[in-house]
């Protein structure tokens, strides 16, 4: 299986430790970063599928970050860290920023492992979900071309060998 | 009543200042005179209680932790955890001056009342702050816990008693401490208009958490240090 790339952004180191032993065992190569500059520069040399941030930190805060991210981004799923429980942030981490998940400080390893393991997973079937709809969508195209040029066709079908038969009965 | 006393002075960039006296108990290093008179709600006992709390109403009615921390939430209600401090922690014996974080200046005090409030689950710590080092780093924490443990293991096998060279209670000891934390931090989301007081609990939490991974791992972030004793014993 692949082996995914994630991006941990704090401005307490001790907080990146934490994540970071947390994760020691699972099979993800983790980045961490300070500020959510930081992690923006780390997201242009990494292919990382997962970003966990803080949401209050000097400078940019974890809400912006994962906003940027979001826009520049579009396929990266984020997690949001807070010790904060005010709903307007955790609304507009939401609608503003698209954040996947919340996780409440100080969480619970095992919450956090699993959190990541779902959002990982669903990122795989959206993934899954694009490819199918793509291939769906470039047979369609043929069997429209193929009706261009073949207009009338009832049927078509494979035969043993693989090659399509038409059939404009 | 001889006393140990400790005090924190906290200097913010627009040239406020929080200063804490602390005072610790010569004899059982509990800490004196930091209640407030008026106890707010959230310090009773059974507001939020630990799930693993042998204390009960009757003896206890407010939960001994938090009503030392009441004073400190209070007095940083208007301060953010990212704010920059001057911070000097002035014992008897000497003078520790750093530029930091309000969080983690907040944190390294609360480690030290936490230790000392009386908490059944916090109690272990006091040998730790009758030695009190001021904002130290993972690693001190790792090296100084396991050391105060390993030193109550010699006692105990002074005293006839079963050792435990693991550290198997050590690690118990601080699952016991995150389930506190996580605690007191649902506690203080009631009690705190900012974040500071509780990222400060957040930031000890993180000593917690790292501590049974370490031990898991025998002490190798810090098995280095050993290596004269490890080197000696190895040609010995």
């Amino acid at each position: 299986m692949k082996k995914h790339q994630v991006l941990i952004v704090d401005d307490e180191q001790l907080v990146l430790n934490a994540i970071k032993r947390t994760l020691r065992n699972e099979n993800y190569t983790t980045h961490t970063a300070q500020s959510g500059d930081e992690g923006l520069t780390l997201l242009e040399g990494y292919n990382v599928q997962l970003v966990i941030s803080d949401y209050s930190m000097p400078g940019m805060n974890g809400h912006d970050f994962l906003k940027k991210v979001k826009k520049d981004y579009p396929d990266i799923l984020t997690i949001m860290l807070t010790g904060h429980t005010e709903i307007e942030i955790a609304v507009s981490a939401i609608n503003e920023a698209g954040v996947y998940k919340f996780i409440l400080k100080p969480w619970e390893d095992a919450d956090l492992k699993i959190t990541i393991k779902r959002a990982l997973e669903s990122l795989e079937l959206i993934k899954e979900r694009d490819s199918l709809a793509k291939q769906v969508k470039d047979k369609n195209i043929i069997l429209q071309n193929l009706e261009e040029e073949y207009p009338g066709i009832t049927k078509v079908e494979r035969d043993e060998d693989g090659y399509i038969i038409l059939n404009d009965k | 009543m001889e006393t140990i006393a400790i005090r924190y002075c906290f200097k913010f960039e627009d040239d406020t200042q929080e200063i804490f006296n602390l005072e610790l108990d010569a004899n059982n290093l509990e800490i004196v005179g930091n209640a407030p008179a008026i106890l707010p709600q959230w310090t009773n006992l059974d507001f939020h209680q630990c799930p693993h709390c042998p204390l009960n109403t009757n003896t206890h009615p407010n939960c001994p932790l938090c009503v030392n921390l009441a004073n400190v939430v209070r007095r940083f209600d208007s301060v953010l955890s990212y704010d920059q401090v001057q911070l000097d922690v002035i014992t008897e014996e000497r003078c520790v001056s750093q530029q930091t974080t309000a969080q983690r200046g907040i944190s390294s005090m609360l480690g030290l009342v936490i230790a000392t409030c009386g908490c059944p689950h916090t109690i272990y710590f006091k040998p730790m702050a009758r030695f009190h080092l001021p904002l130290s780093t993972e690693e001190e924490t790792i090296y100084r816990a396991a050391s105060m443990y390993m030193l109550a293991q010699y006692f105990l096998e002074k005293k006839g008693k079963t050792v435990d060279i693991e550290l198997k209670g050590l690690r118990q000891i601080y699952i016991n401490i995150h389930l506190v934390n996580s605690t007191i931090v649902s506690r203080l989301r009631v009690a705190s208009k900012t974040d500071s007081s509780i990222n400060s609990i957040i930031m000890l939490d993180m000593f917690a958490k790292a501590m049974p991974y370490v031990i898991e791992e025998h002490l190798d972030e810090i098995r280095y240090l050993f290596a004269p004793y490890l080197l000696s014993a190895d040609t010995g």
